[in-house]
């Protein structure tokens, strides 16, 4: 028997025991309330996340179409390769077949085998990304265990360096897209303004993998089949498009638009030197990029919008307008050319130093005559100037939705001067405006859309993106007598003894007719007048003055008008030139 | 009186006498527990007797023979070996410190060639059966005297510092309160509780900064912070957690637990069973595994108060009390209540030791149950 005295301290002693385990005992039904029944959510949430993988598949892109409906951008199937080291016995050995069979660079091999000692053995680890159909059946053809192969899409780029800063690329996004190593987004250009057309929607795929990532499975009934995006048609001629770099090409740099009169369309617009961005995808990518931002010509800007010269002496066809509509002239009324004209305390040159004798209008164009110019401005004074300048096109921005680094330039009065330069307008500003130089500036497209709106007397404005629909332009409301007055002139530029007769051309009888410029870089000092102006070639390339053109044709019924400028390139003859070439490829196509 | 008069005369009883007096209450639920437990483990195989439930069926089996062997033998034959038994588990324990295998950075295992043994799972039983014979013939005087638990202290602290040493925090606090709790009971003194709680209080520092691998700091913190390191410490409890509250009320279905099953629970057979039974099951599931839980400790408690031999009631008390600590700490702890410790769900977990041990102690309270009536003689005669 149990001690009485012992079995009271028993009884007394157990209550405790039995309180203690009670209230542990709630404590952990608590818990488990808590749990299960009220943040049940949360944890069913991260349950799910936990044992799902989600695999996004990128569908194809739209296309960027010429306005022929050749592929500019396009995507095109590739071929991903990947090893999974534990499914193979000698895994140095495999990687040596495929180094042979897809030529993988050293740089390559050093990513791959990092990359493996980072990772669980069986995980993938991609070999090439842009394996073509060739390697792929190469590679297939051996049935190597432990090798994997999945399809994607890579974007070509036809139009190579003449359209990367038009029709842009896409890349990966700046902030990574989870799931998505392969997600791409447009960068810049068309790709940028229309990647939501163009992107389509993404699928899924559901991979159930357990807790190291190991994929046990596929949930089907989350599959998502991916959409393809849809094509966008641009405006531009494929053939004019690559006849105008690879012409510009040749002159270094410069850039170039094409316009069709009158719809306004783009029909080819380019900025040289460009890049390529089928290159950035490459293994050079990097050393590929370091190269263009270290290269003097600037390939990544879009001098067509961004790049802004002094007009020249293509800004005369401004002046001549203005003095006309103004009635300050007649077209036939003549001025005397020495070759300079002292004005105040200045003398004035004529690029012709031995002067042009006596000038009309037409004459003044066709030789553009700088003395002519400068009186004429005079006479009427900047605010007519600026005024026709703002009616023609010039100082306003177009296509900042797809380029938004469009710049607006400059057209000057006393008003800007004080505000920009901080000192009174003096009557010298006005006459130096007169051939389209001091602080006037102005970009390649706006001088398109000048000749543009001078040969059809609509306010035209330009235009990327295709569409049925041909815009009506509003009337300009200038004289029709005076429009023709200065398209005499500006025919008489490429005949004989004009200033760019050396490009005419005749396309089954339709002409070119247009004018030349040339946009100081630096002043000329007066020692050097003295000694003779240094020839272009005398000079650094950078110090040489860019050549200009404005072109139009056929001269009878204008149809495209073109606007060339070759940086540096010292005249205008080069960019009148390329302006030939580009011209009959419109005429002819 | 008579009726116990009888049998203590008798000295012996026939075995359809035990199997009249023989338990079923408690038998039942442990046999409702084990069932459970190959269910489990089915699914934690992925639907496959293979890895787990077929051999812990095997180690079940013989688990119920030596329940029976040890229910149905002769009180006295344990009384009389209880210090054998302990020396024996205590002996292992030293082996395990010297030669043991060592996993997770902790000696635990004794490879005996054919089969790896925990003896730390073992030394628990012997521990309340080695204090269940000292107790056993102390009148209330000596038991307030203090020198009468130098012994007992001895018995519990070496065992406890070799347990620490290997490491195996859980299972070395496991003993030290089995000790406290056997010491309360029986009646010391309360002023020498209050004396261990300062003492234990002002060893926390010393034990944290001096006598702790790195890697029990970590589950600590992690354990106040469980974001501090989600894929590594963080990693297991965090998982086990997801996978307990994702199964919801009804749970995600036998074999249809998405955390278990594709093996983001680390441990899902052993020490975190009961977070698979969680989310396979849902809060029924584990509410009705504790509430047999709680049903067994009721049972033993009742036994020990209703056993008229010391020597029984205190083997049935300090049973009950290993068996509430065992699964009170692996509860909490893949619950996230109390810091990871290596302490498995008694009946539930997948491994030999632990089972065989906690079958032997249900064997040794069927045992006392039956002779509850029965006196025991300091002479063990």
């Amino acid at each position: 028997m149990i001690d009485i005295e012992v079995g009271h301290t028993f009884d007394r002693r157990s209550a405790l025991f039995l309180t203690t385990g009670a209230v542990l005992t709630s404590v952990l039904v608590l818990r488990m309330l808590q749990m299960q029944v009220f943040n049940y959510r949360d944890y069913r949430k991260k349950s799910e996340n936990n044992s799902f993988r989600i695999q996004i598949n990128m569908p194809e892109r739209g296309k960027i179409l010429s306005s022929e409906g050749i592929p500019i951008s396009r995507d095109t199937p590739i071929y991903r390769i990947y090893v999974v080291p534990e499914e193979t016995q000698d895994i140095d050995g495999l990687l040596k077949i495929l180094t042979d069979d897809l030529n993988l660079k050293q740089k390559t091999l050093k990513r791959i085998y990092a990359q493996m000692r980072k990772q669980q053995r069986f995980q993938p680890v991609l070999i090439s990304e842009h394996t073509n159909w060739g390697n792929l059946a190469r590679i297939q053809a051996k049935n190597l265990p432990g090798v994997h192969i999945t399809s994607g899409y890579t974007r070509i780029y036809e139009m190579g360096e003449s359209g990367a800063h038009i029709f842009g690329y896409v890349g990966a996004p700046k902030t990574p897209v989870p799931n998505a190593p392969f997600f791409t987004t447009g960068i810049l250009g068309l790709e940028k303004k229309y990647n939501d057309d163009m992107a389509g929607e993404p699928g899924q795929t559901v991979m159930i993998s357990n807790a190291v990532g190991r994929i046990t499975g596929e949930d089907e009934e989350q599959f998502i089949k991916p959409k393809p995006g849809h094509d966008i048609k641009t405006t531009v001629r494929y053939d004019a498009q690559k006849v105008m770099y690879d012409t510009l090409i040749k002159q270094k740099a410069g850039c170039g638009v094409a316009l069709d009169i009158e719809t306004g369309e783009i029909l080819a617009i380019t900025s040289a030197p460009g890049f390529d961005p089928n290159k950035f995808t490459s293994d050079d990518a990097e050393d590929y990029m370091e190269s263009l931002r270290n290269d003097y010509t600037k390939p990544f800007v879009n001098k067509t919008v961004e790049g802004l010269f002094p007009p020249g002496s293509t800004f005369k066809i401004v002046v001549a307008l203005a003095a006309l509509e103004s009635g300050a002239i007649t077209p036939n009324e003549k001025v005397y050319c020495p070759g300079h004209w002292d004005y105040g305390d200045r003398r004035y040159h004529c690029w012709e130093a031995k002067g042009h004798g006596h000038v009309d209008l037409a004459g003044a164009l066709a030789h553009s005559c700088d003395i002519y110019f400068y009186r004429l401005a005079l006479k009427i004074g900047i605010d007519a100037i600026r005024k026709m300048a703002f009616r023609l096109g010039l100082g306003e921005r177009y296509l900042t939705d797809i380029f938004p680094k469009e710049m607006a330039g400059v057209i000057p009065d006393r008003f800007w001067k004080e505000k920009h330069i901080g000192s009174n307008w003096v009557p010298g500003d006005t006459v130096i405006s007169g051939i389209g130089q001091g602080f006037i500036l102005t970009n390649c497209l706006q001088l398109a859309i000048m000749l543009a709106r001078v040969t059809s007397n609509k306010v035209v404005r330009p235009k990327l993106i295709y569409d049925d629909n041909k815009a009506e332009f509003d009337d300009l409301g200038l004289e029709q007598k005076n429009i023709r007055y200065v398209l005499n002139g500006l025919e008489k530029v490429t005949q004989k003894g004009g200033t760019a007769a050396a490009s005419a051309i005749d396309v089954n009888g339709a002409k070119m007719g247009g004018k030349t410029g040339t946009s100081q870089v630096r002043n000329i000092s007066k020692k050097e007048r003295a000694t003779g102006v240094l020839t272009a070639s005398q000079l650094e390339w950078n110090k040489r003055n860019h050549g200009l053109f404005v072109g139009y044709a056929p001269t009878d019924n204008p149809r495209y008008a073109v606007c060339i400028i070759t940086e540096h390139s010292g005249g205008s003859g080069p960019a009148a030139r390329t302006t030939a070439a580009v011209m009959k490829t419109l005429l002819k196509g | 009186m008579i009726h116990q008069t009888r049998v203590s005369n008798a000295n012996m009883m026939t075995i359809s006498e035990k199997l009249s007096r023989f338990l079923w209450g408690l038998f039942l639920p442990m046999c409702v527990v084990l069932a459970i437990s190959v269910m489990v483990l089915f699914s934690a195989g992925g639907g496959k007797w293979q890895p787990y439930a077929a051999p812990q069926l095997l180690k079940i089996l013989l688990g119920f023979v030596v329940f029976f062997v040890v229910a149905f033998s002769n009180i006295k034959t344990w009384l009389k070996s209880a210090y054998s038994i302990y020396a024996i588990a205590f002996i292992l324990i030293v082996l395990v410190t010297f030669v043991g295998d060592v996993g997770m950075g902790a000696q635990r295992w004794l490879n005996l060639g054919f089969i790896n043994i925990q003896p730390s799972e073992f030394i628990k039983i012997a521990l309340v059966l080695a204090l269940a014979r000292y107790f056993a013939w102390m009148n209330s005087v000596e038991l307030t005297l203090s020198k009468n638990y130098i012994a007992p202290v001895c018995m519990t602290l070496v065992p406890f510092g070799l347990i620490v040493a290997q490491p195996d925090l859980g299972t070395a606090l496991s003993l030290m309160m089995i000790m406290l709790g056997m010491f309360y009971i029986v009646g010391a003194q309360k002023k020498w509780f209050i004396i261990i709680a300062i003492l234990g209080c002002m060893a926390a520092p010393v034990v944290w900064f001096g006598g702790m691998h790195d890697y029990q700091r970590d589950r600590i913190i992690t354990f106040i912070n469980p974001e501090h390191d989600a894929k590594g410490t963080g990693y297991q409890i965090n998982q086990a957690k997801i996978a307990f509250g994702s199964g919801g009320v009804f749970g995600k279905g036998y074999m249809q637990g998405t955390q278990s099953q594709q093996s983001f629970l680390p441990e899902k057979q052993t020490d975190f069973i009961f977070t698979m039974l969680g989310e396979e099951f849902g809060f029924i599931g584990a509410f009705i595994l504790l509430a047999i839980y709680t049903w067994i400790i009721l049972v033993l408690f009742w036994c020990a108060k209703t056993c008229r031999n010391r020597f029984g009631q205190l083997v049935c008390f300090g049973f009950m009390l290993n068996f509430f600590i065992y699964y009170f700490i692996n509860i909490s702890m893949v619950l996230g209540l109390l810091p990871t410790v290596g302490v498995p769900l008694p009946l539930m977990s997948f491994g030999g030791s632990s089972l065989l041990s906690l079958m032997f102690g249900f064997g040794l309270c069927q045992n006392a149950h039956i002779n509850k009536d029965q006196q025991l003689s300091a002479k063990g005669s």
